[in-house]
């Protein structure tokens, strides 16, 4: 056997393993130990994963991850959601689809402290749910907002699939999160303004909320200021290079800590829960990355991975059409794998393909995470739609869908407008440096 | 019973896990961005020791998510699935899993041996490395016996037994916390 057909009979196995429900880390290292003692003989692969398994463990990049979770889950132990939402629905509540634009707005606010969109949709839903309903919101309107909007939580820095696509990479953590943020407010906004419009045209599907004076909406800014605060820290630090994205996530632990004593948000068994939930997550995380680093480096041995892209590249196919069939594929693989297995199997193959079209890592890393988001909204998996389901499970599956779909194309809109114009994502890094 | 056995040791690490490594860690990383800020003297020590730490704390964890069955999996077809095919599914997860331990026991096995006999240390501190391969070691033995307990239950409750951090396994965790 040739080693590139080692390699592909590899790839054949990982997947059936994976669609036999077998954890998909596990799956990784079985498959990529199976290659590499057909390869390169049983002691080899033993040493070969020793290597990985020691260099993937002690690498001091991924030590923000366990730093972000954990800021993340005290962030949503103590409430802090609860803040944006009351703020923000005093400042739009009387605007059209006013509800939906709070759940907009405070996603993009609560994603930049806890980078998780599952636990944005979870926490703003039980929120707005309530209220959205109370008004009789559209169910459609109502769920596919809150389901769409929580995706916004890991393209707005900090986010966890950008700390794990900068580590496997070795692109700057600094540079990623800085990139993320002009996409995302774009994101954001394009939401907004669509649910503003959509609400103009047809004002029954959200009916105008509750007024409030100026008085009141001036004191909400109170509560807002510590998360703000806190994001800020995190963000501007990182931009004026006052500290490594390790140190930027310390920073936003320690405000996260400090703003929960003052609201007496914080104790022990809060702390201790949101330390167990961290590290559970973490570890997690951490199997993914040291499966997919395993079998990474086997299809290198191989020479798969530089064979394919020898044969992409010798189509001579424009790189924009190569991009556009990278967007079909994830589209695709979001129907049937999850963010961090999207990341973990096709990062091995399409990097390298993608920095030899000319692309721009940096880019490419926003690129990927606004694909998954689409992975997170659309069917059969659309993990934000489930968890939409939860909170309202008197709504079926299929409306929460049907609202989703504005907020897919928006998103899709995006990543046309990313591929388009790469200045969207790289202007602000690219300013961070010459400052 | 091996398995009601072995969470007496799963707790114990998980607890040593929350309540020493990842406040040593915390501790570690912001002790180093105070003195490097205000005092101009960072830990040389950090960098290193911090990665230790990490080491220690996926491994210390990893037995306590395989027991909760909270690695990450797809279980698309999986739902699709009759009674045999679900057992099978399993049955295959666990021997996988049985093996993956095996992996870690031996290469931490042949780490302690090799970090022994060459008196290998982390550079910044006299730290030997043995027992983080040890450590590593440990893991995997403690998983060896999960997966190994949990590859001979009788087909009936396998369901019972079935978690996973699928979208179900995500939802039941957000359903206890909710709780």
């Amino acid at each position: 056997m040739t080693p590139q057909s080692i390699g592909g009979v590899s790839i054949v196995l990982l997947l059936v393993l994976i669609l036999l429900r077998i954890p998909i880390g596990i799956a990784l290292v079985i498959a990529g130990f199976i290659g590499n003692a057909v390869f390169l003989g049983f002691h080899s692969a033993i040493v070969q994963f020793q290597l990985v398994t020691w260099e993937v463990a002690t690498n001091f990049v991924l030590i923000t991850l366990p730093l972000f979770v954990w800021m993340g889950q005290l962030a949503e132990s103590t409430d802090m959601g609860k803040d944006l939402y009351s703020s923000f629905h005093k400042w739009f509540g009387r605007a059209p689809g006013g509800l939906a634009i709070t759940s907009i707005a405070s996603s993009a606010g609560f994603g930049a402290i806890t980078g998780s969109s599952v636990a944005t949709v979870s926490a703003m839903g039980n929120m707005l749910m309530p209220e959205m309903k109370r008004y009789r919101y559209d169910s459609g309107l109502a769920t596919g907002s809150l389901a769409s909007a929580g995706v916004l939580a890991i393209l707005i820095p900090p986010s966890v699939p950008l700390v794990f696509y900068g580590a496997w990479t070795e692109t700057s953590l600094g540079d990623l999160f800085i990139a993320g943020i002009v996409p995302g407010i774009m994101l954001a906004l394009l939401f907004i303004l669509y649910v503003c419009l959509h609400c103009s045209i047809k004002p029954s599907l959200a009916p105008k909320g509750e007024h409030f004076t100026w008085s009141a909406k001036l004191h909400s800014l109170i509560h807002l200021l510590p998360i703000l605060s806190v994001m800020l820290m995190v963000l501007l630090s990182l931009y004026f290079g006052i500290a490594t994205p390790t140190e930027a996530a310390a920073v936003g632990v320690a405000g996260v800590f400090v703003v929960g004593l003052i609201r007496r948000r914080i104790n022990l068994k809060v702390v201790l829960g949101s330390i167990s939930q961290s590290a559970a997550l973490s570890t997690n995380i951490f199997v993914l990355f040291l499966g997919g680093m395993f079998f990474s480096r086997f299809m290198a041995q191989t020479d798969l991975t530089q064979s394919m892209i020898s044969s992409i590249s010798a189509l001579t196919l424009p790189p924009y059409l190569i991009m556009m069939m990278i967007v079909l594929m994830y589209l695709f693989l979001g129907a049937i794998l999850d963010t961090f297995g999207m990341i973990i199997l096709t990062l091995p193959f399409v990097f390298p393909l993608v920095l030899s079209l000319g692309f721009d890592p940096v880019w490419f890393g926003i690129f990927v995470v606004m694909m998954i988001e689409l992975s997170l909204i659309t069917p059969p998996i659309g993990i934000n739609v489930f968890v939409m389901q939860s909170v309202v499970p008197d709504i079926p599956l299929s409306t929460i869908y049907q609202g989703s779909i504005p907020f897919v194309l928006l998103t899709l809109l995006m990543v046309a407008l990313l591929i388009a114009f790469p200045e969207i994502a790289l202007w602000l890094p690219a300013q961070m440096k010459s400052n | 019973m091996i398995e009601s056995c072995l969470s007496v040791p799963i707790k114990l690490l998980h607890k040593f896990n929350v309540w020493v490594i990842f406040p040593a860690i915390i501790l570690v990383v912001l002790s180093d961005i105070i003195l490097r800020t205000f005092f101009n003297s960072p830990l040389f020590w950090a960098h290193e020791i911090l990665g230790l730490l990490l080491l220690c704390l996926f491994f210390l964890e990893l037995p306590n998510s395989f027991q909760k069955s909270e690695l990450l999996s797809v279980d698309l077809l999986y739902k699709r699935f009759g009674p045999f095919g679900r057992t099978f599914s399993y049955r295959l997860s666990c021997l996988l899993m049985t093996l993956f331990s095996l992996l870690l026991v031996w290469q931490g096995s042949i780490g302690v041996s090799d970090s022994l006999e060459y008196d290998e240390q982390a550079f910044t501190l006299p730290i030997p490395f043995w027992p983080f391969y040890a450590l590593i070691a440990l893991s995997g033995l403690v998983i060896f016996f999960q997966s190994l307990a949990r590859l001979f239950v009788s087909s009936s409750v396998i369901d019972s037994v079935q978690g996973g951090s699928s979208v179900a396994g995500e939802l039941n965790d957000l359903g206890a916390q909710e709780k």
